[in-house]
């Protein structure tokens, strides 16, 4: 008889199996469903927290690797892109390339107010042909129009700025450049054709958006060229770096995650506190988990002494009770997982929720203390917008969650269970 | 069953005499402690919050809106020179005593430019001694370098961050470009060269971060009218009073002529709104782990029910009642979270007074992982990065400590009935076991 | 020569508490030869138990040596003490007997599958063992289901399920009414003598001891031939 790993598990299974179906009644059950229970909360809360945590960040970070920054930036002199687009069409990883210039200027309405933009200048067929580009920036009047020449689209909030509509005409006044561009000049008009709106505020309060070949008419030869490249995967972007410059060694390139450093990095920051913090729900069941293993372990001491009398090794029967655990965590997870992702696709609902419970209860606390100022009590639009902001939900984060949440169960049994042979079988065995 | 024995059997569900290995009393006391680590969180998160948005706030309204803000037609008469403005400004506070100060201030915007570059800044004239005597200003600005006088013609105070961009300290100058129209009406720029006299400041640096001072008469003199606003900042005793609302009211149909006036909510009311329901989702998440700790209760108390199934007999067979026994429950389960919130409130309270030294070693850990394992992935520092847990650049600095009082209270109270609310399963289900079965076994 | 399958050598075993020592055995020795049938009998507390957890490896001596076939007990580590326990000893004890979620059968085979043996013929053999106890009709009963004899009779069964080299029985009557405890006696003795196994039991019941090949009693912490 040979004590293989796979016997040694078959029967440890067997007897787990039999004290996980014996347990269905009585305060134990309650117990185990409570401890499962726990862990279901837990990974449904952290799935839905972080769905909807990643939902808001992208509603800007998408916007800001569409528009603003792209994947990757690449840098050069008109002459060092020879034989580029051609390189770049043969990339299996890149989805796009847009050649463009950027210049800073203050743009003057025709009504003489003032405002601060960027000015990038794209090839007119971009908002056609770049996918990525036309979901993202939505235009609410005109049209992206920059076919003919001196036409310019620019963000909501710099044509309110400026007190400019479609069809009025915005003057580039002060524009940066090398030495052949005049700093100021009353000259660069254009011709409003259209406004638009993006999820970012401070890209429809400084963008505006002319033709390529006006940027090189009016930003000068210094201007440099940039080649904003979209991939398919966001983070192959050092690969793609490294073989760019691997053929081109004369253009810089600067990748989406050092162009936007300080702010993406801040989102990240905030988003892995804030799963840190939800984390704690783990703990807590751990705790209880941990408890009610070592519950089991006392009420099953008998059935203990007598496997460990009949020749069963301290690991093995360690394993039956973190097998238990194990199956918590599992009947736990499974659940948190489909309701997690069940929640949310459905949060829309759940913020008109949390808007009318917040309200309500600001209005109780209110009325209780300046009943007069009842009046003044609104409802928090927040909410509302909140509600249309879809969560984004990545695979690889509720596989990872799920697993946590597994993973503090086992671990909560496995230090349950280390006391198991502590207390010796005669000892036990002469307890009649 | 009396109330007092009931008591007395909860009393001695809690503290047994007999020191016997009891796994449901190990089970409550786990419960009590992660009732009390769960509140920690809520807390610290409720404080901190707190003051970040009364922080931010205080600063928006001090250094920006103030109390309420009258934005005057464009082309106003009252708009054609510091005088006038300060004619009107008289004239307001003589209309209503309710008014505290009023400070006058002419925004545009330009480009800044030193040897390092060009930068937009957002030019703000005020009045010269605005520094001493609005005491927001006086309190709030952090003076980095130089002095905040902007006496001498031509003088200038930047903000901490577009003095950075533009490498200047006190004492060096900057060009301020700006676009003013001349005698026929048309547009042409201005070019300044203006002394730096100080740099300031306030802590929050979405705030202040192309921020530009000039003196009101200076910004008369290279602002062009079309494309500047001019403002009236009118301040009362409190901004958070109902007074406000009745000095809005009389003030509106008094300057209707003159420009509109806002109230400071009404101005950045996006942003405040942004505050507010940030702060409730994150509370409202924080309540989520209170709950489950308070479910810990439960179990524990199910486990206390099976330990003492022959006492609950006893007790049944000497006239007990299933009422009385369960609150014995009832309270004992209760009692367990008070316990835990004593054990976790102070704990909550005390971290949130040490929030930034907290903040500063958690930090500081995070970056020793981060660094290990840049090393091990990467064979070498050179691309980490320091990681900021609340980066300067998004976050207010020095946040002020406002503890919470009523909210505090709502949360123990809350506590306390949530931890009844856990327990009367469990105690109604103790109540109502058949004493005849256990007896049978004894 | 036959083969020695236990021997014991001047063991000795004290309890000591902060105010006293109690000694229960001092200086004992035991040989038992293979296929005989050893009884010890004496008064509860008198320490048959504890020799008997001593040479079962459920308790150490506080000194002496206690050799077990190949297997030196005090030089045994966990993974060899389990291995002892699993493949040289069939165990019977007086209470603690059979896992109350588990049927007769399964209680029987659950040594076995422990061992390593794959459960098809663990069933077989077990089946079989049942057969032999006359419990072929109460194989899927749990124990709750059986009277005290049939519990006995299936503790009987299971300790011959690994082909141990030594069964050791610890009161097995001792919790039986008169008829079901001459009904074990008769049992034990004739699987033993059937299957061919060594067998050391330890009782308070003269008539029961009398069976064995050899009957000792516990006098001073020495065993005495009786």
């Amino acid at each position: 008889m040979n004590l293989t790993i796979k016997s040694s598990l078959s029967w440890i299974f067997f007897v787990s199996r039999r004290f996980a179906k014996v347990d269905r009644k009585g305060s134990s059950a309650v117990t185990r469903l409570l401890a499962s229970l726990g862990i279901c909360f837990g990974v449904m809360t952290l799935i839905t927290v972080i769905s909807v945590m990643n939902g808001f960040q992208h509603s800007f970070i998408d916007v800001i690797m569409e528009i603003s920054s792209y994947h990757i930036r690449v840098e050069g002199g008109n002459k060092d892109f020879e034989d580029f687009e051609d390189f770049a069409a043969s990339e299996k990883s890149i989805r796009s390339l847009t050649p463009f210039y950027e210049a800073q200027s203050l743009v003057l309405g025709s009504s003489g107010k003032e405002a601060a933009a960027m000015i990038k200048a794209l090839p007119p067929t971009v908002y056609n042909d770049d996918a990525g580009f036309k979901k993202n920036v939505d235009i609410f009047s005109g049209a992206f129009d920059l076919d003919s020449p001196n036409s310019i689209v620019i963000g909501s909030e710099l044509a309110r700025r400026t007190g400019s509509r479609v069809g009025g005409q915005i003057s580039l006044y002060a524009l940066s450049g090398g030495n052949d561009v005049d700093l100021f000049s009353s000259e660069r008009l254009f011709t409003v054709t259209g406004i638009f709106h993006t999820g970012y505020a401070e890209i429809n309060a400084s963008f505006a958006f002319i033709g390529i070949e006006d940027g090189q008419k009016y930003f000068g030869s210094d201007a440099k060229l940039i080649y904003g490249v979209k991939l398919f995967d966001e983070n192959d972007d050092s690969r793609e770096i490294s073989r760019i410059q691997e053929k081109f060694p004369q253009i810089k390139c600067e990748s989406w995650k050092n162009y936007n450093r300080s702010f993406f990095g801040a989102l990240r920051v905030e988003k892995n506190m804030l799963m840190f913090l939800v984390f704690l729900i783990f703990v807590v069941v751990a705790i209880n988990i941990f408890n009610g293993m070592r519950r089991m372990v006392f009420e099953r001491r008998e059935e203990i002494s007598l496997l460990t009398a009949f020749g069963g090794r301290p690991a093995s029967i360690k394993s039956i009770f973190i097998m238990q655990g194990l199956l918590t965590g599992i009947s736990g997870a499974i659940p948190g997982v489909i309701l997690g992702l069940f929640l949310s696709i459905n949060m829309e609902t759940v913020f008109i929720l949390l808007s009318k419970l917040s309200y309500y209860a600001s209005l109780f606390a209110v009325m209780l203390v300046n009943p007069e100022n009842g009046d003044f009590v609104r409802e928090n639009p927040m909410f509302l917008l909140y509600a249309g902001i879809p969560p984004k939900i990545f695979l690889g984060e509720v596989v990872m969650i799920a697993l946590f949440g597994i993973f503090s169960s086992l671990l909560a049994s496995l230090l349950a269970s280390r006391g198991i042979l502590k207390m010796t079988v005669a000892e036990v065995l002469r307890d009649e | 069953m009396t109330l007092s024995s009931s008591l007395i059997f909860a009393f001695r569900l809690l503290f047994p005499r007999t020191g016997k290995k009891s796994n449901a009393r190990r089970s409550l006391f786990a419960a009590l402690v992660c009732i009390g680590i769960s509140l920690v969180p809520l807390i610290m998160i409720l404080t901190v919050s707190n003051g970040m948005i009364k922080g931010i706030t205080d600063r928006m309204i001090g250094l920006s809106s103030s109390h309420l803000q009258l934005l005057l037609y464009s082309g106003s008469e009252y708009g054609e020179s510091p005088d006038s403005l300060r004619l009107l400004s008289d004239s307001i506070r003589m209309y209503d005593s309710s008014v505290k100060s009023i400070y006058p201030e002419l925004q545009g915007i330009g480009l800044a430019s030193s040897s390092k570059g060009r930068f937009g800044a957002s030019i703000r004239a005020v009045e010269k001694d605005v520094f001493e005597k609005n005491p927001a200003f006086a309190s709030l600005f952090e003076v980095l370098d130089g002095n905040t006088s902007l006496d001498s013609k031509n003088s200038c105070i930047l903000g901490k961050k577009l003095a950075q961009d533009l490498g200047v300290r006190a004492g060096s100058s900057v060009r301020l470009i700006t676009t003013k129209e001349n005698a026929s009406g048309k547009i042409v720029p201005k070019i300044t060269v203006l002394k730096v006299n100080g740099i300031v400041s306030s802590g929050y640096q979405e705030l202040d971060s192309l921020w530009l001072f000039l003196s009101l008469e200076d910004g008369f003199s290279l602002l062009s009218s079309k494309s500047s606003t001019l403002q009236l900042g009118i301040e009362t005793d409190d901004a958070f009073s109902i007074n406000l609302e009745k000095t809005y009211r009389t003030l509106k149909p008094f300057l209707a002529y003159a420009g509109k006036l806002y109230r400071w909510n009404e101005l950045n009311s996006a942003q405040y709104e942004n505050f507010a329901s940030t702060q409730i989702m994150l509370i409202f998440i924080m309540l989520l782990i209170v709950l489950v700790a308070s479910v810990n209760i439960s179990s524990a108390l199910v486990m206390l029910v099976m330990e003492r199934k022959k006492e609950i007999a006893i007790l049944k067979s000497l006239g007990g009642t299933s009422n009385g026994i369960a609150l014995s429950f009832i309270f004992t389960g209760t009692v367990t979270g008070f316990l835990g919130l004593v054990f976790g409130l102070p704990l909550g309270l005390l971290a949130s007074v040490h929030f930034s030294t907290i903040m500063g070693l958690i930090e500081k850990i995070v970056n020793f992982f981060a660094m290990a394992f840049c090393f091990l992935s990467e064979g070498g520092l050179a691309n980490f990065v320091q990681i900021r847990l609340l980066d300067p650049a998004f976050y207010l600095q020095n946040i002020p400590l406002v503890i919470p009082i009523p909210q505090i209270l709502l949360i123990a109270f809350g506590t306390v009935i949530l931890s009844l609310l856990v327990s009367v399963i469990p105690a109604v289900r103790a109540g109502k076991e058949k004493p005849i079965e256990t007896l049978r076994k004894i | 020569m036959s083969d020695i399958v236990v021997s014991v050598k001047s063991l000795e075993k004290t309890y000591r508490t902060e105010s006293e020592s109690l000694t229960i055995l001092r200086d004992l020795n035991l040989e038992i030869e293979k296929g005989k049938k050893i009884t010890i009998v004496g008064e509860s507390g008198s320490g048959k138990s504890t020799l008997l957890n001593i040479i079962g490896g459920l308790d150490s001596p506080t000194s002496g040596n206690v050799k077990c076939g190949q297997y030196d007990l005090s030089s045994l580590d966990e993974k060899k003490l389990s291995e002892y326990r699993s493949h040289f000893l069939g165990l019977i004890f007086q209470f603690h007997y059979l896992l109350k979620d588990f049927t007769a059968l399964e209680n029987t085979f659950l040594p076995s599958i422990m061992a390593g043996l794959p459960k098809k013929k663990a069933v077989q053999k077990a089946t079989q063992l049942l057969k032999d106890v006359g419990l072929e009709n109460r194989l899927d009963h749990l124990p709750s289901q059986l009277s005290g004899g049939e519990r006995q009779r299936v503790s009987v069964a299971r300790s011959l399920m690994n082909d141990p080299q030594l069964i050791l029985a610890d009161e097995p009557t001792g919790n039986l009414d008169p008829e079901n405890a001459k009904m074990i006696g008769s049992l034990l003795f004739s699987m033993v003598e059937k299957y061919q196994k060594t067998l050391l039991l330890v009782t308070h019941d003269v008539n029961l001891a009398k069976k064995g090949d050899l009957c000792y009693s516990i006098k001073n912490g020495k065993l005495e031939l009786v």
